[in-house]
């Protein structure tokens, strides 16, 4: 009965990691620029690439972010147009991201490099 | 409490058919990798659109596997095009973007194919009222090849902006609005419907809602975009267009080769897959009685329309490679014929060298025919043939040659034969080259004097450049195009030495002092 258990654990966890995750990518780099994306997303640009920062959806006003809770501050409004936040400017960070079936670089999540 | 019962019961009987009216579709790219198409159609999704290709020089990497294994799994298909105003900005290169996208996709818009999509997410410079134009302009020319009106996939912002147009009248609207969604197949809750902002000139007509860009599915790994479809799946059928395309025609460029290796692409006149070398053909059979034996095909064909496949020999499948272009005919009704037509430019001035390998391993064949034409308007009317085969017995594959000296950039060379006999008529490494670089002789190029020596050769062959302190290097190509190797001179040598070649035509880049000073045809016979 345990052996059966843990075969079907494993085929379980097979399956389900055999097609759900998500591939991560990172890469780091200072965030030169920030511009708007297709469809209210906004776009940083890390030195020379360009990474998606999603919007969360269920915050109507656009003005909130998917991305770790400590850099949710990453942008600030200033009437209507998103900037980069200067406490975050000319830093050095790691980006972990995803690529989406529109070959968007989606962040996931940013943090600081350990010297 | 039978008051809270029928409302708990229309509750579930609503929430049943609004889930079954949910038709759920994604769309993919090469960003997905290999996609299993079987457990794509398994977890719920009914359409989905492939990406085929971005400007005017990026085909997708997957996108013919995503167009053949998606139908096969039995997933409705389409395809779109990723466009580029901000560096395309004139309406001429939005029609050249359009037939960039055409030859890659059109050999795979089917019946019943989703409506092709021009995907308009980047930002352009051009004011509104230029970018409604230029949408048009792509959308007008991919209408006129295959029959079918494409559907614009953008934003709210975009799908506003372009309020003063027609477009709304013209083309349906695909709307990216991640709208906080469940990110599963079937969603749960079902997406709200995009708002009238999101909707723009379309409001209230939306008809595709993208409304998850981190949606995961079996079958593909990653995160991938979901879609839902405004109607149900009549309505979805009935937007899809269940008739042959429109028939396109296509003119390939000069000089053109082609040994048929590559799996044929589906004739888009008559709606048969796997019926054309490339999109530059069309087949078309005639004489008595025709029937789909009539039809080439690549030799190694399963398709139903050839019969008795296996009567008679058939070897070998090529003089290049693994394949040929088969002339099948049997059982044969006497007198019918199969021609297969290649379009191409000969604007070009100058002598132009047709040749092709030939094999019919039979004797005597009553009737037979074995005839090449050429047509200048396009196919309406034929020359005599500028060579013709009799029925005497061609064993092995044998090098046909002609030239022609046409200079008309609708031009046909239409390979047609009659066949009565149980061996089948087979040709093979066709090429199409400038008379001065087929000439059987040594070759003299640019200001260079690149000599290549013996041509014809054996598989080895000396490239040499008068001038020994320029770094000489060359890249040798196949007659489709595949590169074979790269080569370079020692220092203060002017020749490279090649070796080991099989039978065939190459072309050899010759690259002095890194710069290209030409193409060199090289013939290998052994």
């Amino acid at each position: 009965m345990k052996i059966a258990s843990l075969v079907l654990s494993l085929v379980f966890f097979t399956a389900s990691h055999m097609f759900a995750q998500t591939e991560t990518n990172t890469i780091n780099g200072v965030i030169k620029e920030v511009k708007p994306h297709f469809a209210g997303q906004h776009t940083l640009v890390v030195d020379e690439t360009e990474l998606v920062l999603l919007t969360n959806p269920k915050d109507k006003t656009g003005k909130s972010f998917e991305i770790n809770e400590e850099y949710k501050d990453i942008l600030l409004d200033r009437k209507g147009t998103f900037i980069l936040n200067p406490k975050y400017a000319n830093k050095l960070f790691k980006f972990t991201y995803t690529v989406n079936g529109k070959g968007w670089k989606c962040i996931k999540s940013i943090s600081t490099i350990k010297k | 409490m039978k008051k809270k019962l029928l409302s708990a019961i229309a509750f579930v009987v609503i929430g049943f058919y609004t889930k079954a009216q949910s038709i759920i579709g994604i769309d993919v790219s090469s960003y997905q990798g290999t996609i299993n198409w079987t457990q794509v159609k398994a977890a719920g999704v009914t359409f989905a659109w492939a990406k085929a290709t971005e400007g005017l020089t990026v085909t997708d990497a997957q996108y013919a596997n995503n167009a053949v294994n998606g139908v096969a799994a039995g997933v409705y298909m389409g395809a779109y095009h990723f466009a580029h105003p901000d560096t395309h900005t004139t309406t001429a290169q939005a029609i050249a973007e359009a037939n960039y996208f055409l030859s890659v996709a059109q050999p795979y818009i089917i019946s019943c194919e989703m409506p092709p999509v021009l995907d308009y997410e980047v930002s352009s410079s051009l004011s509104w009222p230029a970018q409604a134009a230029w949408i048009q302009s792509w959308m007008n020319t991919v209408k006129t090849a295959t029959g079918i009106t494409p559907i614009l996939y953008t934003d709210g912002s975009i799908a506003n902006s372009l309020a003063s147009s027609s477009l709304a009248s013209y083309c349906k609207l695909w709307i990216a609005t991640d709208n906080g969604s469940a990110t599963t197949i079937p969603p749960s809750p079902l997406p709200p419907t995009p708002s009238a902002y999101d909707q723009g000139l379309w409001n209230p007509n939306w008809s595709f809602n993208q409304y998850s860009w981190t949606t995961t599915v079996s079958g593909i790994s990653g995160q991938i975009d979901a879609d839902i479809f405004n109607g149900t799946l009549t309505d979805l059928t009935n937007l899809m267009v269940c008739t042959p395309p429109v028939c396109h025609t296509y003119y390939a460029s000069f000089p053109y080769s082609n040994s048929f290796e590559n799996t044929w692409v589906t004739d888009s006149c008559a709606n048969i897959a796997q019926r054309l070398p490339d999109i530059y053909w069309k087949s078309s059979i005639g004489g008595t009685t025709p029937n789909g034996d009539d039809y080439w095909h690549r030799e190694d064909y399963t398709g139903s329309d050839w019969t008795s496949v296996t009567t008679g020999s058939y070897t070998p499948a090529g003089s290049v490679g693994n394949h040929s272009a088969r002339f099948h005919n049997d059982p044969p009704p006497a007198g019918s014929t199969g021609a297969l037509d290649l379009y191409i430019n000969l604007s070009a001035s100058g002598t132009k060298n047709v040749q092709f390998d030939y094999m019919h391993n039979e004797a005597s064949v009553s009737p037979f025919t074995f005839d090449v034409l050429l047509s200048t308007d396009g196919g309406n009317t034929f020359s005599a043939p500028l060579l013709t085969i009799t029925s005497a017995q061609v064993s092995s594959w044998t090098t046909q040659t002609f030239t022609t000296n046409a200079t008309s950039a609708t031009s046909v060379f239409r390979f047609i034969a009659t066949d009565k006999g149980s061996h089948d008529v087979g040709i093979d490494n066709l090429s199409i080259t400038a008379g001065s670089t087929t000439d059987i002789a040594n070759i003299t190029g640019n200001a260079y004097q690149v000599t290549v020596y013996p041509n014809p050769n054996t598989g080895e062959f000396i490239i040499a450049v008068n001038d020994a302190s320029k770094k000489v290097s060359v890249d040798v190509y196949n007659n489709i195009g595949q590169f074979i190797k790269h080569e370079e001179a020692k220092t203060g040598e002017n020749t490279i030495h090649i070796t080991d070649l099989s039978e065939g035509v190459y072309f050899a880049n010759v690259f002095v002092d890194g710069i290209k000073t030409g193409t060199q045809k090289i013939l290998v016979i052994k």
